[in-house]
């Protein structure tokens, strides 16, 4: 920063931001692939891969969002501090995402226990919902209340 | 650091008298650059506690698909996949648009930062208009957040399939009693009423945008006709997209609507719509299935609201651009506006598949 100080003495170079300038062939090169992406996770969608299902979709979206984030965002060019600083937000909300899950989980022992405990009761209620998904424990619980 | 700053500041001081004072460059930075990289670290930081922001609502979503995906599987029928991809292009080309803008403010381009930015602005509004078209759908179905949820299996079997013509179909060929000229009734009476709502809520809109003009003309000291012309433009623009988006998902809607009837169609189709109705019979509908719908409207109603202020902020731009207020050395603002509107589509890039791609 000390160097613009510098040139900014004269005061015609106060008056000039150098920055990079994204070519417009890559402005629509991006966007083009952003669309063919879209495309492509609508009709990934369509294939019933079970638990991939949401890997799938989730890579495509981080595809999609890299190229906003690096090319029309310019996060690619831009300065090592604002780079850092988006990078530690997305590790920390994923730290996040990733804590919470965690505490979710750690009860589905008791859960389970509960509905096992449970089951005898209403086991004829219970019994519909449970062919509807692989998850039939997590089923069960809201058709018990 | 400090000290160099403020000798750089006495001397521009100095040179008042010599050459024109730089009004765009704010007193206490020594140069445009560096007014530009602290607006810029500033812009990044704003969109980092954005980020952290939405990350709450994401696990929220998370949490309760990893417990409950059944209910998610469900519900998520109910969204129109093509509305929702149209929107995500829309979204997407007014992405680009920015950063072409971007790049014209860079390039001193004056007339092309204009251009771009009222294409963004039309595109923000017609996001806007479709999605005022899904609420209102879905507000006539029932399929509102826990709590003011209500079945649509009560509902005649038609009205299940909420958005597409073509699922409405589905959900005819799913339920092929009786019942079928009643289902048809039903469903498309809904659609009349979300119809006349939208009609309604239309005359609303343009009454708020006069009303706002004539604040605006009033409130805003020594407006200039420059400033109020544009501002006028800008709600106009808006307003103008707005109907455009709703009056397209009307319009494909009833498009849905025209080409339904043939079995054979139905059964040619390798579709969701077709799938869910070959399906229907294996999945009963959660218990829970109103709570996807509060994470469905917290989620995009957030966004919205997020759209909304992008909006607002690129018509300042569009007022200051039609002021010349931007050159080759300042164009921050225009750069930072950008950032934040890149930040809302990577929000909608993620929000799509979580909502309605889930199969």
């Amino acid at each position: 920063m000390s160097d613009h100080a510098e040139s900014g003495s004269h005061a015609e170079n106060t008056q000039s931001c150098h920055v990079h300038i994204v070519p417009v062939k890559v402005l629509i090169g991006v966007f083009l692939a952003l669309v063919v992406l879209t495309v492509v996770t609508v009709e990934a969608a369509k294939f019933d891969t079970g638990e991939l299902d949401v890997i799938v979709s989730m890579a495509i979206a981080t595809v999609k969002a890299s190229l906003v984030v690096f090319i029309f965002m310019h996060l690619w060019y831009d300065k090592p501090l604002n780079k850092i600083a988006f990078f530690f937000s997305i590790i920390f909300a994923g730290f996040f995402l990733c804590m919470i899950l965690l505490d979710s989980h750690a009860y589905d022992a008791y859960v389970k226990g509960f509905q096992q405990d449970k089951t005898p009761t209403v086991a004829p209620a219970a019994a519909a919902p449970a062919p509807a998904t692989a998850p039939a424990e997590a089923a069960a619980a809201p058709a018990e209340k | 650091m400090n000290t160099a700053a403020t000798t750089t500041t006495d001397e521009h001081a100095d040179s008042h008298d010599h050459g024109h004072h730089d009004s765009r460059l704010a007193h206490h930075f020594d140069s445009h650059q560096q007014q530009f990289d602290t607006g810029k670290l500033g812009i990044w930081l704003f969109l980092v506690t954005e980020i952290l922001f939405f990350s709450g609502l994401f696990g929220f979503y998370a949490v309760y698909r990893s417990l409950h995906p059944e209910v998610f599987l469900y519900a998520s029928q109910f969204l129109d996949t093509v509305l929702g991809a149209a929107n995500t292009v829309v979204l997407l080309f007014s992405s680009l648009t920015m950063a072409w803008g971007v790049r014209c403010a860079q390039l001193g381009q004056t007339r092309g930062l204009l251009v771009c930015l009222v294409i963004t602005l039309a595109c923000a509004a017609i996001f806007l208009g479709v999605k005022s078209f899904e609420y209102t759908e879905k507000a006539h179905h029932g399929l509102l957040w826990a709590g003011m949820y209500q079945s649509p299996e009560h509902h005649a079997e038609a009205a299940v399939p909420a958005a597409a013509g073509a699922e409405a179909t589905a959900g005819h060929d799913a339920g092929d009693h009786a019942h079928a000229s009643a289902d048809d009734h039903s469903d498309e009476s809904l659609f009349e009423k979300t119809k006349h709502t939208l009609s309604y809520m239309t005359t609303v809109l343009w009454a708020v945008i006069v009303l706002a003009g004539i604040a605006f003309a009033v409130f805003i000291k020594k407006p200039g006709k420059l400033t109020q012309a544009t501002i006028a433009g800008c709600f106009l623009i808006s307003a103008v997209g707005m109907v455009l988006g709703t009056y397209a998902s009307i319009g494909y809607h009833h498009f849905g609507h025209a080409e339904k009837p043939t079995d054979q169609e139905i059964l040619m189709a390798e579709t969701v719509p077709a799938e869910y109705a070959a399906q229907k019979e294996k999945v009963p509908e959660p218990e829970l299935a109103g709570t996807f719908f509060s994470v469905y409207f917290c989620m995009t109603g957030l966004h919205a609201i997020h759209i909304i202020g992008g909006m607002i902020a690129i018509s300042w731009l569009i007022v200051r651009t039609a002021h010349g207020a931007f050159t080759t050395y300042y164009f921050g603002a225009v750069d930072f506006v950008g950032l934040y509107w890149h930040l809302v589509d990577l929000i909608w890039i993620y929000l799509f598949p979580l909502l309605y791609l889930i199969n």
